[in-house]
């Protein structure tokens, strides 16, 4: 049920986002003035900057954001568990550390291979979720984070194995996304990115009934039609797809897919196609804003936008972990 | 549709999980309508039975027929159309409101605002309907998920609909209410039930057929008047039931 609240907000969003990205592609350590964006009389080095610098970060910042966002509302429906966000349950440390195992280890190959192999990393993260959440039960949120804790802990262990065989011009590849920047991308690289995102993206949407239907519970949402197997798989996938193209030319962008869905469940409610797509928007706006910020606190030096999202992202965490603490004391329900 | 439409047709049913016999031979068939209810000690197998007439697990042995045709050749989506479930389930994800949690009866169609609300008049929760479903007592939320479950079967004629306990937690008011109103649906729109229930005037209240379980296996399946005995009863729960008051342990 899309309400009339919820396509308000949904168009707020989008409102606010195109004013961040043209505030984004306006400022810069080469600032580029509203009035000559507007009325095309841009030099040739404010236009060389804007089309080789500025619209490839803020088209990034917007795919990257949009896609963590997503990713992280289909998990939190598909496990069932509001903590499932993507970074926290580690599929872009597995994500990186099949992009740095190409990297290094096939020193050979080119960022061809970096793409598949960041995707083969997160979905068998994913995989490996899907398999204990299903022998684990619905209930099992603390022991999935405990599960994502370790998928960390073992990519981070291997990843530091890899960087002490790799050379010099490795370390500064693998530096590079370890960081997570939305800057060098070139507009193949941003198409492809994009193109993956959007498709996946789709299959997330035909399938947001489904998720939705979770919410009742496993069983129910079986005895209402729901193939619960099939859809894992194809979410799981359409995740891997998600976090793994970001991951691979961005690094983790930490805590968009946490917080952009439970901002969007606060403000538009439960339908999960609106919250899904009011997700994205969120996760692309707020990718923008740290953008943004990375640049600007300690310019001309540029922060890592994901130690920004961070810092923007853990205040979040500690309130939704505080806040379900209470309920579990109230309730006397497991977590 | 006649009155004695033959819905499920169960027979020799067999489940073994993990070496253990869950259930063995049960045999019986359910006409439109009609209401049964299913007794037995814990871990007798009440609930298995529900999960294999769910279609959840497939039996060992023996079969299962909907309407005259094998369970298992019904597709999910097919048998959600005819069949519904309450399975209580511990509890609903996010801040769904009541509309919400009854809309998802039926996710994959176009959502039927008319169908919610008189669903939501009919178990007397339409008051609650923006209210989040988290917040509401055990009676209430089960109110809700039956609201659930009739706006998914909608105005089917001669539908299936499983109950696990739906009176576990209800005060006697609220078991009242829910157990009018079942009789009432069944009675009205032809649709079978299938109940677990740990309690015979429950099962004396409104059901047609007494299904008593134990170990997996029948006692004994029939109308409640000669299903439920001192006997039977005593049998299935391993214990001396008498019926001074009502149905009881006696103790001492």
């Amino acid at each position: 049920m899309i309400d009339r609240r919820a396509a308000l907000v949904a168009m707020a969003l989008a409102a606010a986002l195109v004013v961040a990205m043209i505030g984004s592609l306006a400022f810069g350590a080469y600032p580029i003035s509203l009035s000559a964006l507007f009325g095309g009389s841009l030099d040739a080095t404010s236009k060389n900057v804007l089309i080789e610098l500025r619209a490839p970060r803020v088209i990034t910042a917007c795919v990257a954001g949009a896609a963590f966002a997503l990713a992280g509302a289909a998990m939190q429906s598909l496990f069932r568990n509001p903590l499932a966000d993507p970074g926290l349950l580690g599929v872009p440390s597995a994500a990186g550390l099949g992009a740095a195992t190409v990297v290094v280890v096939l020193a050979s190959a080119g960022a061809l291979a970096v793409w598949p192999a960041a995707m083969l990393g997160a979905f068998v993260a994913v995989m490996l979720l899907i398999a204990f959440a299903q022998r684990g039960g619905a209930q099992a949120t603390a022991s999935l984070l405990l599960l994502g804790v370790a998928i960390n802990a073992a990519c981070g262990a291997a990843l530091a194995l890899i960087t002490s065989i790799a050379t010099e011009s490795q370390l500064r590849t693998l530096a590079f996304w370890m960081l997570g920047s939305f800057a060098n991308l070139s507009w193949s690289v941003i198409a492809g990115m994009s193109v993956c995102v959007v498709i996946a993206s789709i299959f997330l949407a035909r399938d947001a009934n489904a998720l939705g239907a979770l919410a009742l519970g496993e069983r129910t949402a079986r005895s209402l039609g729901v193939d619960i197997k099939r859809l894992r798989i194809r979410v799981a996938i359409a995740c891997a797809v998600l976090v793994a193209v970001v991951t691979a030319f961005c690094g983790n962008v930490a805590f968009v897919g946490l917080a952009a869905p439970h901002l969007a469940r606060m403000w538009v409610g439960s339908g999960q196609r609106i919250v899904m797509l009011v997700s994205a928007l969120i996760g692309a706006l707020l990718c923008v804003l740290a953008d943004i910020i990375a640049r600007a606190v300690a310019a001309p030096v540029e922060l890592p936008v994901g130690a920004i999202t961070s810092i923007l992202g853990v205040p979040m965490l500690v309130w939704l972990v505080l806040k379900m603490s209470r309920a579990q004391s109230l309730s006397g329900r497991s977590l | 549709m006649s009155e004695r439409t033959q819905l499920l047709d169960v027979v020799g049913l067999r489940v073994d999980v993990d070496g253990a016999r869950l259930l063995n031979g049960v045999s019986f068939e359910l006409f439109a309508g009609d209401i049964m209810a299913v007794l037995g000690a814990n871990g007798a197998g009440k609930s298995t039975l529900l999960s294999v007439l769910a279609g959840e697990c497939a039996p060992s042995a023996g079969s299962i027929s909907l309407l005259s045709r094998p369970l298992s050749s019904y597709s999910l989506g097919s048998l959600a159309e005819i069949r519904a479930l309450n399975a209580n389930e511990p509890s609903v994800m996010f801040a769904l409101t009541v509309a919400d949690v009854v809309a998802l009866g039926r996710p994959f169609a176009v959502v039927d605002a008319h169908a919610i609300r008189s669903a939501l008049i009919e178990l007397d929760a339409l008051p609650w309907q923006h209210r989040e479903f988290a917040t509401l007592s055990t009676g209430e939320q089960l109110r809700v998920q039956l609201a659930r479950s009739r706006y998914q079967l909608g105005d089917v004629r001669g539908g299936l609909w499983l109950l696990d306990e739906p009176c576990a937690h209800l005060d006697l008011a609220q078991r009242d209410f829910v157990l009018n109103y079942l009789r009432r649906i069944a009675t009205e729109q032809g649709i079978a039930m299938v109940m677990t229930t740990h309690d015979p005037s429950e099962a004396q209240a409104i059901a047609d057929r007494v299904l008593l379980l134990r170990r997996g296996e029948v006692i004994v399946c029939d109308a409640p008047n000669i299903a439920l005995n001192r006997q039977s009863l005593s049998i299935c729960y391993d214990a001396v039931i008498s019926a001074s008051a009502g149905w009881g342990v006696s103790v001492g």
